[in-house]
């Protein structure tokens, strides 16, 4: 078989729930269709560099697999047709992988640069001294280092 | 004028990965160009797996495509 990554990004609107059963149900698409779900990384809620589909943000999720070429069609055609998706790449990392080697890994949960704003933080307490910080942080430049790095694979190749 | 040689061909420890932003922010300008080879003296292979590498992670909007791109 050979190794693929797919990352997607989700719409930020999409809570912690959905965003889980969301991700379960791309997993169970490679499953069904014969591909090995290697690793699922949920980079948590990111600043995007720019606008995708009016979202200046969103989830990045990485899905790591064994498959074949029509598995990774599968998979984009579902990721294709959801709503929840605002962008999508596959890329091709190894070629005649035996599945046998590679071991099923549990996901694994980042927390992102950009998690939500205003939802989660607490509300202001009439005690604290009223000292207003200027907007949102412009960069946060620091957090970008979080995406892993992956086994090393000699000259990826990208599909579709 | 000084020869210049690949960084990558240099340095093992310098990866290229377009997953994360971080290794791949000095191979653009502060526009979000690709630097050409004739300026940064990276070797042929090495640069071909940073403009693969830079144009995926623009794609997924991890780093800009452009200078001012504000939406
Ligand atoms: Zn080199």
């Amino acid at each position: 078989m050979r190794e693929y990554e797919t990352i997607f990004i989700l719409r930020p609107e999409l809570a912690g729930d959905a965003v889980d059963a969301f991700n379960a149900r791309m997993k169970e698409v490679v499953t069904t269709s014969g591909g090995k779900v290697i690793r699922l990384s949920n980079w948590g809620k990111k600043r995007l560099a720019y606008r995708l589909k009016k979202c200046s943000r969103g989830t990045y999720v990485h899905l790591l697999y064994l498959a074949d070429g029509r598995v990774v069609a599968e998979l984009e055609r579902n990721l294709r047709l959801s709503d929840n998706v605002i962008r999508h790449l596959s890329v091709l990392l190894a070629k005649d992988v035996d599945p046998a080697t590679r071991q099923t890994e549990a996901d694994v949960r980042m927390r992102g640069d950009a998690e939500d704003e205003g939802v989660s933080a607490p509300p202001a307490l009439a005690a604290q001294p009223a000292i207003q910080e200027p907007a949102a942080p412009k960069e946060a430049a620091a957090a970008a280092a979080a995406a892993p790095a992956e086994a090393a694979v000699d000259e990826p190749e990208d599909e579709t | 004028m000084r020869k210049k040689v690949c960084r990558y061909c240099v340095d093992r420890e310098a990866i290229i990965d377009y997953k994360n932003a971080e290794t791949i922010r000095h191979a653009v300008t502060e526009r979000g160009k690709i630097i050409p080879r004739r300026i940064s003296g990276n070797c042929a292979k090495h640069q071909r797996e940073i403009t693969i590498a830079v144009k995926r992670a623009r794609q997924l909007a991890l780093i800009p495509c452009t200078a001012t791109q504000l939406d």
